[in-house]
């Protein structure tokens, strides 16, 4: 056996004279990872604490599936109603949840003998493009009765759920899972454009809640592919990054730890009176930042499910890469209200502005004067608004604008409030000829 | 971050955060002793083992961690325990049959001849001076290489191991003198 014979193995208190030794001067870079060791430690002596946690999560979310399957069947009569019907008989079960290789060759049968199922989730990481919403339906006489969903494309993967222990045919449910583009609510085409757009209808006690999703194709990676998209599956938000694997709340919520409160843009008030034809009572636009922030007490997220939604929120997606063009977000509300989200880790400093700006416009507003609308930054240098794109909404446009150094067009933008992400940056910003911005 | 008395006292009455604190705190150090002892003849994984087991001897001993002594008690259990992994991993013949309680019992077992000891060789070690008192406890304590001390130190390996070879005279005669046989 090997035992040391270092008679200074066993002393546990050091002599006076060196008591006090820098420790980190015996640090040695051993590549042990502290939080393997802790988690090691825990796991050893039956960490009671992670246990609890574990109990109270579990019933926290037994609790929160109940709530989400009570608030949906009380408040979403219309579009909902055989996703209703339908939780209607699976109330209380397990969440089922799978992961396909390739959504595309998927074939998968749930069984639930009990037919205790509150959810099912699908979710891929093959063809993304297949992959923009997937919904359970039920089906009935062969035809999808869930279709009032108006993004729904196609439907090529299938879900079965019987109770073997019933025979009778009356308690069997066929369940489609719907594999869905992203369509145009009323015109039926797909949308397009600057970026993938959704629209969702989620009646809320009769009050149509349709959420923008606008997935902005400025979002290039180096090699000029538009590397971002946002997913609205249901309730569930889903990111796609520019690797495409998907990314569930879950995982804004851990994006989120990270964030500087500063950081968290406040709710938007798209629902004020000054924008009534406004039609979309939530929109997120999702940019290139560098992290992820949203609004948390908008709404509440259980396992990647949006349990309550207080209108109104905003979501700002943020990005982990560098923009190809500078630009700023500016939204519908007050100008004068500069609003600061700087975030703490200092990524934001991705370019001379580093930002992106939307502009909202009202439709007989002429075209913005681009070389009236500049930024300059504090090294003296000025950026020129181009228009990127734009969409006409029920009298406003929705304007995704950038700067260049070069000025282009002519005309007047009409903005209401502007997001600055790192003042820091930025000297002045000039619209229409008028110093917003000092 | 509190202080080891708070923590050893939390620590008594199974407080798992009080624990969690003293991992932060000494898996550094303790993690650069197993790295210098088992270096060469552990893997990565096992001085993880190691180390996780430290802590968890801690726990179970935890009727026996006292402030004033934790840092030399981590120390001395990481140090059994290691020479433990290299005598397992080595397949040298070993009788015990419970590995980890009678390893535990013998890390903490400081007998009264040896704690005489260890006072005793305080004093030999204070008597030293500066900065030989340094020397000899980064090396035979914590493990240290002579590079690395050299290099700490700001001197060079050669005139360490000229030093740690005076001390160790100097501590043999003053061990033997006390009636210690002391075997390098």
């Amino acid at each position: 056996m090997i035992m040391s014979n270092n008679i200074f193995d066993k002393m546990t208190i050091l002599p006076i004279s060196v008591a006090n030794l820098n420790e980190e001067t015996l640090h040695e870079d051993t590549g042990i990872d502290e939080s393997i060791i802790i988690k090691k430690v825990s796991e050893k002596i039956g960490n009671k604490k992670h246990n609890r946690k574990i109990r109270i999560l579990k019933r926290t979310l037994i609790a929160a599936a109940v709530c989400i399957l009570l608030i949906s069947a009380l408040s979403l009569p219309a579009v909902a109603e055989n996703i209703y019907a339908l939780y209607g008989n699976i109330i209380g079960g397990d969440r089922y949840t799978a992961d396909f290789e390739s959504i595309e060759n998927a074939d998968v049968v749930f069984h639930d003998p009990d037919l205790k199922l509150d959810s099912l989730s699908v979710s891929g990481n093959g063809n993304m493009d297949d992959l923009i919403d997937i919904r359970l339906s039920k089906k009935s006489g062969g035809s999808f009765t869930g279709s009032e969903f108006n993004i729904i494309k196609s439907g090529n993967l299938s879900a079965r759920f019987e109770n073997q222990d019933d025979p009778d045919p009356a308690n069997k449910h066929d369940i489609e899972v719907i594999i869905c583009e992203p369509e145009d609510n009323e015109t039926g085409k797909t949308i397009n454009g600057f970026g993938c757009k959704m629209l969702y209808d989620l009646e809320n006690g009769g009050k149509t809640l349709r959420i923008l999703l606008d997935i902005n194709a400025m979002g290039y990676d180096k090699n000029g592919k538009d590397t971002f998209g946002i997913g609205l599956k249901g309730r569930t938000i889903k990111i796609r990054s520019n690797s495409y694997q998907l990314a569930t709340v879950d995982n804004i919520l851990d994006n989120y730890k990270y964030m500087d409160e500063k950081s968290i843009v406040s709710a938007s008030e798209l629902q004020n009176e000054n924008i009534p034809a406004f039609p979309y009572d939530i929109m997120t636009n999702s940019y290139f930042y560098s992290d992820i922030v949203y609004n948390d007490k908008s709404f509440d997220v259980v396992r990647g499910r949006i349990k309550r939604i207080n209108l109104p929120f905003e979501i700002t997606f943020k990005m982990n890469y560098q923009p190809k063009d500078n630009s700023i977000t500016v939204s519908n509300e007050i100008l004068s209200e500069v609003f600061s989200a700087k975030v703490k880790n200092g990524k934001m400093a991705v370019s001379p502005l580093g930002l992106c700006l939307t502009a909202e416009t009202a439709s007989n507003a002429a075209p913005p004067d681009m070389d009236k609308c500049y930024i300059t930054t504090k090294d003296g240098k000025k950026y020129f608004l181009i228009a990127s794109g734009c969409e006409y909404s029920d009298g406003y446009i929705i304007m995704n604008c950038t700067f260049s150094s070069i000025p282009e067009s002519s005309g007047a933008i009409y903005v209401n409030k502007l997001y600055l992400i790192d003042p820091d940056n930025i000297s002045e910003i000039v619209l229409n000829g008028i110093s917003v911005y000092r | 971050m509190k202080d080891d008395k708070t923590l050893c006292r939390q620590l008594r009455k199974k407080d798992e955060d009080a624990l969690e604190e003293i991992m932060r705190k000494y898996i550094p150090l303790l993690s650069s002793l197993i790295y210098n002892i088992g270096r060469g003849k552990l893997l990565k994984e096992d001085m993880e083992e190691v180390l996780s087991d430290t802590f968890v001897t801690l726990w179970k001993n935890s009727n026996k961690a006292e402030g004033e002594t934790l840092r030399g008690y981590l120390c001395c259990i990481a140090k059994t325990k290691t020479f433990d992994k290299i005598d397992t991993v080595h397949n040298q013949a070993r009788e015990d049959i419970e590995e980890s309680d009678i390893a535990d019992d013998r890390s903490l077992d400081i007998s009264i001849e040896q704690s005489e000891l260890n006072s005793l060789l305080g004093k030999i070690v204070d008597s030293l001076g500066p900065p030989d008192n340094e020397i000899v406890i980064r090396y035979y304590y914590y493990y240290q290489r002579i590079s690395d001390i050299a290099a700490v130190m700001g001197s060079t390996p050669g005139n360490i191991k000229v030093r740690l070879h005076r001390s160790r005279k100097k501590m043999k005669k003053l061990l033997e003198e006390r009636g210690y046989d002391y075997e390098q």
